[in-house]
């Protein structure tokens, strides 16, 4: 098989790996897992699992779509349509990652198998929910083994949510620099001494840092483990409640409140969602995303009419209280995801291919840019005409908000700065935008000096 | 360069054994306190069953 067809996210397994042909997606299970994969078949554990909505179901292909010597056989998983990164999710998605892996454990532990990683890597969201997605992460449970997952769920899961819940939200942001999660003697540092009260973070951070540190160089080989079923269940079953008492409220942040404290009045947030459900009936997306989602108002209009949002934020507190809209309200479209515009996702890993940039992934058919102009052109520098580049090359259509520099939004902005931005104007807005787009429609929001636009993309030959 | 011969795995199954007398006992109780409950809770429920008028 031509390596280009292997996708670099999963070459680190040797069980097997996978594999785009066709355009459809693939995965190869290896002769060396045969075994392990009979038994989640057999077992009766991936049945229970997918009837649970834990794991991504698949079904089996041909095998002759494989024709490396080391294949045993090839299932076609289904395709989770956007792939998110744990640096990108709030508080309650990392927590909500990190008890459905253990759910996912204890269910395995049931049927006579244990997951032998415990990467927050293994989990996507996918309507609305925390699924598995690595099928090749089971493996049989021997009497008195240790759990081979233990140090990559607390660096994954455990040592994060902790740092973020206790010391500072945006330490999430450490996931991004350390990919196999975040070393557990940096966190032991970076918590405070409170911490070393609470007898799970006590265990399995601050002491289980001391322990790897003690034993790091110790290059014998270990003596047989031993390890009985009930301390196996006690471990799990106490990296549970360690999990569940690790809380963060989403306030204090910039953009969590802004809803309450925002300049429009009631006919003003009327004027600009019919606008918006007017361009969105225009366009009918199939995917949309809506840029400085905020908590997801506007995402929900597009949610609505049938699309799936991705309502990205770079507040942790908005997309936190987005998230938990959608659960409570159980809306599968939407997935709220947290992201600095200015700082997007990179590539990242092994070659600049493991983890994709936000760009590499599937870009959608229209972006909402509401209220968001004027914190990049203002407060982030940006030229004009490079915030509609930028646009344009996301997705065909585009519903942006003109902010004017009268806007009482636009003038604290620029309360406490010199005014610097002679072409933030609308006819300067215009003109630079039509460089990329053509202005299919432009209408003022009632009660205030926006205007709403719905613009298509000029194909770069007819530019 | 020592540093790259360090595995921080090797301290985490070891620490694991370290842990597992403490964790195993911390679960034991935790399985005998439910069971208590719910004989309470049983004992109790009937009671009430036994109680309530007929």
């Amino acid at each position: 098989m031509p390596q280009s067809n292997i996708l670099p996210s999963s070459f680190r397994d040797p069980s097997g790996f996978l594999f785009l042909k066709n355009g459809r997606l693939y995965r190869q299970v290896n002769l060396c897992y045969r075994e392990n994969y009979q038994a989640l078949m057999s077992s009766g554990l991936y049945d229970i699992l997918v009837k649970k909505g834990l794991l991504v179901p698949h079904k089996q292909a041909d095998p002759s779509l494989s024709t490396s010597e080391e294949a045993f056989c090839v299932i076609e998983p289904r395709r989770v349509p956007f792939i998110s990164y744990p640096y990108e999710w709030c508080f309650s998605q990392l927590k909500d990652a990190a008890l459905g892996t253990l759910e996912i454990q204890t269910i395995a532990f049931e049927h006579g198998m244990t997951l032998k990683d415990a990467s927050a890597y293994n989990i996507q969201f996918f309507e609305g929910k925390a699924v598995f997605i690595d099928t090749l992460s089971f493996e049989t449970y021997t009497e008195g083994q240790a759990w081979p997952a233990y140090k990559q769920f607390c660096q994954h899961f455990l040592a994060p949510l902790a740092l973020m819940s206790i010391r500072d939200i945006r330490l999430e942001q450490l996931l991004r620099i350390h990919l196999d999660g975040v070393p557990l003697d940096l966190a032991s540092k970076l918590l405070p001494l409170k911490s070393w009260l609470s007898l799970s973070l006590l265990m399995h951070i601050h002491l289980h840092a001391k322990s790897q540190k003690r034993y790091a160089g110790s290059a014998k080989k270990q003596k047989k483990q031993f390890i009985n079923k009930l301390a196996f269940r006690g471990l799990i079953d106490n990296l549970e409640s360690a999990v569940k008492k690790l809380t963060w409220k989403a306030v204090g942040t910039e953009w969590g409140d802004y809803y309450n404290n925002t300049n429009y009045s009631r006919q003003a947030a009327e004027s600009k969602n019919n606008i918006i459900q007017t361009f969105l009936e225009q366009v009918k997306p199939k995917v949309t995303w809506d840029m400085g989602a905020n908590t997801g108002q506007y995402s929900q209009i597009a949610a609505a009419i049938g699309s799936d949002v991705i309502a990205f934020d770079i507040d942790p507190a908005a997309v936190e209280k987005g998230y938990l809209y959608t659960k409570t309200t159980h809306e599968k479209c939407i997935l709220p995801l947290t992201l600095d515009l200015c700082n997007p996702s990179p590539a990242l890993g092994w070659a600049h291919a493991e983890r994709m940039s936000l760009l590499q992934r599937e870009t959608p058919d229209a972006v909402m840019a509401l209220a968001l102009i004027h914190h990049l052109a203002l407060s982030n520098n940006l030229p004009l005409l490079r915030i509609a580049e930028f646009l344009a090359h996301l997705s065909l259509w585009l519903i942006i908000e003109f902010v004017p520099k009268n806007d009482s939004q636009v003038q604290r902005l620029l309360a406490s700065r010199e005014d610097i931005f002679p072409r933030y104007n609308p006819s300067d807005f215009e003109a630079d935008f039509s460089e990329y787009f053509e202005i299919h429609s432009k209408t003022p929001v009632a009660n205030t000096e926006r205007t709403l636009y719905l613009m298509k993309r000029i194909s770069p030959n007819e530019r | 360069m020592i540093f790259a011969y360090l595995d921080p795995g090797t301290g985490s199954f070891i620490f694991q054994m370290l842990i597992a007398g403490f964790v195993g006992g911390l679960f034991a109780l935790k399985l005998f306190w439910v069971h208590v409950k719910a004989f309470f809770s049983t004992v109790f429920s009937k009671r009430k069953k036994e109680d309530a008028p007929k």
